[in-house]
């Protein structure tokens, strides 16, 4: 068995893949207001695939636009700066990771299970009346430190697979297992690397004990979040399981049935249409 | 949107079923609005633009097919919301609320 340390990780990290300098430069300026957006929206305009992806994601019913977008620069006019800066985040992000051989790690089911918490977790902050785009991209990278173990810890990781499904247990108990760190403090590591904002740092290493003191709202939205998608089968995994709710976060949402009704309904539509985008 | 629908991939449609929702492209223009029942030709075309699932309204289900697929949903939802073997905790309140929330959302029972 293997007992690997943060220590171990962190080093590890140092040569990850990076996002393209433009997406990282819009991650870092989440918390930033005064972000000079003529300049980025040229930078973007620059990456071809990411500025389709980013136009297509735009033109969705996530926004329900009366007209066609065309330009970034139009984009950005019409759904303003931050909605798009987490969308060409999405459409960079998902295309960053290249798919590794760990035997029994589907990374489709990854992407869609980030997808549908990134969906989930907009369409909550909606119903809360709070910032839709932190949500989103604090779903989607929610569980970025799998990606982090499955390039670095292999063969760690198939171990921890193998154990999960030996004991029906969570991914999460079996890494801490095997590996003696889970995807948590991965993806807290990486987020330090990548120097995401405060907010999104909080929401990554916050998202499985949303009752920490200090750890913010967003980190209880995103933990109601992953249980909604686990809980209305998004992943498509046959073994898949639900993971315990915080009673302290379920009741800081506090939504009614009714609302939660809908969020599932707007949910389901909406992650067919974005991981149709966001996966081809 | 109509009140019961389901996601179908395309070689599970046939030519007499009913779009429930506008069904639209990748690129977010709608290729046929909802209501519309589909013929073969439409599915043939279907194809051509790379449509992999539809939603489908499945209010005309006979209520045997209706039944077989409740029973489906239950059995799913009660395996997704298992207890892990080893645990020794029972589920949090919320938990069991969010099983019961996703249980009427599944059976039609919405609040």
């Amino acid at each position: 068995m293997t007992i690997l340390t943060f220590d171990d990780m962190v080093t590890k990290i140092h040569d990850l893949p990076t996002l393209p300098a433009v997406v990282m430069e819009l991650l870092n300026s989440i918390d930033q207001e005064d972000v000079d957006i003529h300049i980025l929206a040229k930078k973007i305009s620059r990456d071809q695939a990411l500025t389709a992806k980013t136009l297509r994601l735009a033109n969705s019913s996530l926004y329900g636009l009366q007209v066609k977008v065309t330009t970034i620069q139009q984009a950005i006019t019409l759904l303003g700066f931050k909605s798009i800066r987490s969308l060409i985040t999405a459409a960079a992000v998902t295309g960053c990771f290249p798919e590794g051989h760990c035997h029994g790690f589907d990374h489709k089911a990854f992407w869609r299970h980030s997808i549908a918490a990134a969906t989930c977790a907009k369409v909550l902050a909606m119903h809360l009346h709070v910032n839709q785009d932190f949500a989103f991209t604090a779903g989607l990278l929610h569980d970025v430190g799998r990606l982090v173990l499955v390039t670095y810890f292999q063969k760690e990781v198939e171990k921890a697979i193998v154990y999960r499904q030996e004991n029906d247990c969570s991914m999460l108990e079996a890494e801490r297992e095997i590996l003696g760190i889970d995807h948590v403090a991965a993806g807290y590591g990486l987020a330090l690397h990548w120097n995401f904002s405060e907010t999104l740092l909080k929401a990554i290493s916050g998202h499985h004990n949303p009752e920490e003191p200090g750890i913010g709202f967003l980190a209880s939205i995103i933990h109601v979040a992953d249980a909604i998608t686990h809980a209305l089968d998004l992943s498509n995994q046959e073994d898949d399981l639900v993971p315990q709710i915080s009673d302290v976060a379920w009741a800081a949402l506090g939504l009614s049935e009714e609302i939660y009704q809908q969020v599932f309904r707007e949910t389901q539509l909406q992650f067919e249409e974005i991981s149709q985008i966001l996966l081809t | 949107m109509a009140e019961n629908y389901k996601q179908l991939p395309l070689n599970q449609t046939q030519p007499g079923m009913v779009l429930s929702d506008d069904l639209l492209d990748r690129q977010g223009n709608v290729l046929l609005p909802r209501g519309v029942e589909l013929t073969a030709t439409t599915l043939a075309s279907l194809e051509r633009h790379g449509i992999e699932m539809l939603p489908i309204e499945s209010g005309a289900l006979s209520e045997v097919d209706q039944e077989a697929e409740f029973e489906h949903h239950r059995q799913r939802l009660l395996r997704l919301f298992r207890q892990p073997q080893q645990s020794a905790t029972p589920p949090t309140d919320a938990t069991c609320t969010l099983q019961q929330y996703v249980t009427n959302f599944r059976l039609g029972k919405s609040a």
